[in-house]
Formats: structure tokens, C-alpha cells, sequence
């Protein structure tokens, strides 16, 4: 569950001072399947970035999954982000190095998993997003965009997180890839899983069950989809 | 612990996907750690071979170097042999030294050497044998004999390895009769214990316009009296002296304790300007970790959103710095070894490979990465993740 009360964001600009979020209020209940829209510059990338514990509100109350977290140090906040939140981003953020299968075991390596259990729960993840297992050891350059995207998902997966934060995961990939992709959302949403969609493209957000429309750091419209 | 091995595992991969700039990285370790394994095993090679030259000569042996120039009165050999003679219990042989460069001639031949005159006795005091024909006797001393004893060497280069006895030489320009070979004591090199020659102490003290003998070598009966010895000496001479500033009586040990401090400063000198590559060497490393920052911006930022801490950064760098660094130094030492068997094969120098050195100079490269990895380190392990995820 994400509760924000009141949130505010302040960047100074020299002399300025611009409101990326001007005053915020915003509850996501377990397994829902939320959309946040927005055209740049609207604030819903830092939005996303409170959400998801990258960065702490100027002001206001954020309190994730019952604990607030508005006001955690920089360890507090990576421990944060190990456990409760899986990232998926737009340009799928693989580590060139790793194949897939150790870009998904990444975050249970900070974790503190052992490498036995480690094995075990980046297989199964992947087999959820459903990536061919001979894949599996392949390098990030050697898949496809939707094989990659694959990949960051099963890494977002694989800590069990109660949330799940994408932006705007089907960005980069062809219109047959996004529907897969969006698809893979859609089952996980089915199987319990609590999904935070951020987008600017309206078609992507009406597949999710709710919709939170933002514009100038304000929350304009909230509503559900039929 | 699973922690290092990981972030171990994570360092060689990233090496590994850019190998021309990890070797670079590593050059400037790998050079500096080579020129310190050799030059040190150098010294100490060199240190060793005139170590145990002197330490051939035993402990048995006391010399006595005369030094003043200006006293109206000097010791004699008559009067040190009947002072030998008077100790006989302690004292087995003595033996007067008179030492020049001179330059031999046979034939066309000419060989520049080490001529030392000396009595019979030298062959017990120095422990000195021939391996043919004879050694200087009594008679060649008193009756000023110009009969000559050559070093292997000296058959080697002089006489191109023909034997000869019996042939004539020319001691500056002075003809002699080579009468015997000494044994073989130092493999036949050059500049060593085999490239002398010796005649009798009477022919070269005119030899050299010497009227004073200013060198004397003792053998004692037991080593352990060595310092008794040396005392009583020492008495004797200054009854005749006056002074004691004009003779100096002493032995290998002490002579081994000077030669030894003497190295050591060398060594540690030698090794210093050695470190300085490898300061260079670890500013080059601190170089190129930035840059590696910069380039892994994004992976940093990666890694945060999924949960790095700082720590986990900051040791994953410090990792990779010290595994260049720590792999260049195996190399260096490698090289060294290399090196230090190539010069001692060829002949070139006498070098020792050392092996607490080769794990200090381990440590040290491993010191480097740390130390020069910690500052790129530190400032990955900073880098706002938001605008970490946001570079390209």
C-alpha cells in the first residue's frame, strides 16, 4: 500500500523556486493496477522517483507499505528499494556485463541470498515473465528489446516486492513487443501483484484499472477504468 | 565474505570486457613492480657474491692494514713473523700482501690484472692451492725469483687455455716464468679470485717501488680467540706506532658488518626509486578509475535503484582497482624472475630472486589499488542514483 499525504517538491533554481509537486495526495491499495499520466514536465517523473525511494519529498508524509519513509537516510533508502519496490524502466537498464540470469539475481545479491536459493528464485522469475531458457546465459546485446524488457521485469520481480514501478516500459519496443510486455502486466496484475504504470501514451494507461491523471505537480483526474 | 567473492567475480568480468585499457591501467604496477624485484635482486645478488668471497677467507683470518704515511718507523715482516712465533699457539702463519694493477703481456697477448706478492705462508693464510705445477717457495723470496702464479682465468684469456707453465710473461714489461695455476675458485670470471696473478713479495715490492709492506694476513689457530688475538696485536703495533690512527687490525666479521649496512642502504635506495613507477603506475590506475566512473554512470545508478548501497559501490570499485593492481604486481613479478634468471644464466650480473620481497612487492601492489582506487571509488559510491539512471 502507498499513501502520499501532502507531498511537496521544491528545486531551486537560482533566484526560483519550481513546485515539481504541488501538494500530492495519492492512496494505492494492494493489487490494484494504476496508471499515472502525464505530458513532460508534469511532475509524474518525480513522482515516480518519491514513489519508488530514489529521492524524499521537500515536505509531506509518504508512508510505503505501512512504514513512512519520507524522512530515511540514503542506506535506509537503497534497503527500501532492494525489498519493496521492482524497478522496470523505458530503456530496460541491464548491465551490459552480466548475462540475464545474473542481471535478475543483482538484487538478491544485495539482498544477502544465498547463491543456492539465489539460482532458484531468478529461474523462476524468469520462467514467470516467460523467457526461453536457453536465453538465459545470454548478454543483454545478444536479446531482443522485448527479451530485454523480459529480463527487467523478472529483476523487478524476483525480491517478491509488494510494488511494482514501471516507466513507460514499452516506450522503446514495436507495437507487437509493447502488447507483450503489457500483457506480461496485465497476468501479474491477475496473480496479485501491485502495479504502478507511469506514462504519457493515454492507449497504454487505459489498460490499467485506474487512472491518475497529472499535470503541473497536481493530481487532475483519478478515476477508475471500466 | 560471499559479498567479496561476488564483487571478485564482478571486477575480472568487467577487466575482461575491456582488456587493452586493463592492461595499459596495469603497465605502469607491472614496470614498477619488475624494476623492484630486479634491481633488488640484483643487490642482493651482488651482496651475496662478495659476501661469500669474504666469507671463504674464514674467521680464522686477521689482517693488518698499515695506513700511516708519515712515521719515521715501520713494522717489518721479520719482525711480525718473530712476533708469530712468540704466539704460536695462537698464530699458525702469516703472510705479507703487496697488491698493484698491472698488465700482462704473452705474446701478442695482453690481460690487465691483480698482482699480488706475497711469501709461501699465503697458501695456508688464504687457504690458496695450485691445481698444477707448484706455489712461491721460500727460496723464490730470498733470492728475488721471478717466478709467477696465474689464475684460471688468466689461462683462459691470456694463454687461451694452454698450459703455462713454464712459459714466458711479461709483468710490466718485466720478464717472468709462470711456474704454477692456481685452483679454480670462482667459476673463472673476470675481476674475481681467478683472475689474479702471484709472485714473490720481494719481486713485487721492487716491482711496484714499494719499500714498505703495508698489508699483513694472519691465520689463527681458533676463531674463537679471534678478538684476543686482534688485542694483543693491536698492543704490539701500538708500542711501534705511537699512534693508532696509523694501522688498523681487523677482521671478516667486521668487515662482513660494514659490507652488509653499505648494501642495505643500496637496496633500499635502489628500491626507492623504483617505487617511484610505482607511484606513477597507481596515479594512472586513480586516471582511468575515473574515467571508468564516468562511463559506468548508469550501471551505478542501476545498481542503486535495486538496492546498492554506498558500501556495496564503494567495495565493488575498490575491488576492481586492486585486482588490476594486484594482477599486475604477479606479473611484474613474474618478469622479475625472469629477468633475474636470464642475467644469471647469461652470466651478465649475479641476482638472487627473493621471495619476502616478491610478497611485499605483492602487498604493495595491492596497497596501490586500494589506495589510489579510493578516491574513484568514493565517488561512485556517491553518485545520486536518480541522475545516475538519467545519464547517457
Amino acid at each position: 500500500m502507498i499513501e502520499l499525504y501532502d507531498i511537496y517538491k521544491i528545486y531551486k533554481m537560482g533566484e526560483n523556486e519550481v513546485y515539481a509537486l504541488n501538494g500530492v495526495n495519492l492512496k494505492i491499495n494492494p493489487h490494484e493496477f494504476v496508471a499515472i499520466v502525464g505530458p513532460s514536465g508534469s511532475g509524474k517523473s518525480t513522482l515516480m522517483n518519491i514513489i519508488g525511494c530514489l529521492d524524499t519529498p521537500t515536505s509531506g508524509t509518504y508512508i510505503l507499505d505501512g512504514h513512512e519513509v519520507s524522512r530515511l537516510n540514503d542506506n535506509q533508502l537503497a534497503e527500501i528499494r532492494n525489498s519493496k519496490i521492482g524497478f522496470v524502466f523505458q530503456n530496460f537498464n541491464l548491465i551490459p556485463q552480466l548475462t540475464a540470469l545474473e542481471n535478475v539475481e543483482l538484487p538478491l545479491i544485495y539482498k544477502g541470498v544465498p547463491a543456492s536459493v539465489r539460482h532458484k528464485l531468478a529461474k523462476e522469475a524468469l520462467a514467470r515473465v516467460g523467457l526461453e531458457h536457453h536465453r538465459m546465459h545470454h548478454r543483454p546485446r545478444e536479446l531482443s528489446g522485448g527479451q530485454q524488457q523480459k529480463v527487467a521485469i523478472a529483476r523487478a520481480l524476483v525480491t517478491s516486492p509488494p510494488i511494482i514501478l514501471a516507466d513507460e516500459p514499452t516506450g522503446n519496443l514495436d507495437s507487437k513487443s509493447g502488447a507483450e510486455i503489457m500483457q506480461i502486466f496485465k497476468d501479474l496484475h491477475t496473480q496479485g501483484n501491485t502495479i504502478v504504470l507511469i506514462t504519457h501514451d493515454n492507449n497504454i494507461a487505459m489498460q490499467a484499472k485506474r487512472i491518475v491523471r497529472i499535470q503541473d505537480g497536481q493530481i487532475i483526474e483519478n478515476k477508475e477504468v471500466s | 565474505m560471499a559479498q567479496f567473492a561476488l564483487a571478485f567475480k564482478m571486477a575480472i568480468k568487467s577487466i575482461l570486457s575491456n582488456k587493452l585499457r586493463s592492461f595499459l591501467t596495469m603497465l605502469g604496477v607491472i614496470i614498477g613492480i619488475w624494476a623492484v624485484i630486479a634491481v633488488v635482486g640484483l643487490a642482493q645478488g651482488s651482496t651475496k657474491s662478495i659476501t661469500d668471497r669474504l666469507q671463504r677467507l674464514g674467521t680464522n683470518l686477521i689482517q693488518i692494514n698499515i695506513t700511516g704515511r708519515n712515521s719515521n718507523r715501520n713494522v717489518t715482516y721479520e719482525e711480525l713473523q718473530q712476533f708469530a712465533e712468540q704466539h704460536a699457539e695462537d698464530i699458525e702463519a702469516i703472510a705479507p700482501t703487496v697488491s698493484s694493477s698491472v698488465t700482462l703481456k704473452y705474446g701478442t697477448n695482453t690481460h690487465d690484472t691483480t698482482l699480488i706478492g706475497t711469501t709461501a705462508d699465503y697458501s695456508t693464510v688464504r687457504d690458496v692451492n695450485v691445481s698444477s705445477g707448484r706455489f712461491i717457495l721460500p727460496i723464490d723470496v730470498d733470492y728475488r725469483q721471478k717466478v709467477a702464479l696465474v689464475g684460471t682465468y688468466i689461462v683462459k684469456d691470456l694463454f687461451n687455455g694452454q698450459n703455462p707453465i713454464g712459459k714466458k710473461i711479461k709483468i710490466n714489461g718485466q720478464i717472468f716464468t709462470v711456474v704454477g695455476v692456481l685452483e679454480e675458485r670462482a667459476n673463472s670470471q673476470q675481476q674475481s679470485d681467478d683472475d689474479q696473478v702471484i709472485v714473490p713479495v720481494t719481486v713485487a715490492q721492487r716491482l711496484t717501488r714499494n719499500a714498505i709492506i703495508r698489508n699483513f694476513a694472519i691465520k689463527i689457530t681458533d676463531g674463537n680467540r679471534s678478538e684476543a688475538v686482534m688485542n694483543y696485536l693491536n698492543d704490539f703495533l701500538m708500542k711501534i706506532y705511537n699512534d693508532s690512527t696509523a694501522f688498523r687490525v681487523f677482521n671478516t666479521a667486521q668487515l662482513l658488518d660494514t659490507l652488509n649496512s653499505v648494501t642495505q642502504t643500496l637496496t633500499l635506495m635502489l628500491a626507492g626509486i623504483a617505487a617511484i613507477s610505482l607511484i606513477v603506475g597507481g596515479i594512472g590506475i586513480m586516471n582511468i578509475m575515473l574515467v571508468s566512473v564516468t562511463e559506468r554512470t548508469r550501471e551505478i545508478g542501476i545498481r542503486k535503484a535495486i538496492g546498492a548501497k554506498r558500501r556495496n559501490i564503494l567495495i565493488q570499485f575498490l575491488i576492481e582497482a586492486s585486482v588490476v593492481t594486484g594482477f599486475g604486481g604477479v606479473v611484474g613479478i613474474i618478469l622479475g624472475f625472469v629477468t633475474i634468471r636470464v642475467m644469471s644464466k647469461l652470466n651478465i650480473a649475479t641476482a638472487i630472486f627473493s621471495i619476502p620481497w616478491a610478497i611485499l612487492a605483492f602487498t604493495i601492489s595491492l596497497a596501490i589499488g586500494i589506495v589510489f582506487g579510493l578516491f574513484p571509488a568514493s565517488k561512485a559510491s556517491r553518485l545520486n542514483p536518480i541522475e545516475a539512471l538519467r545519464y547517457e
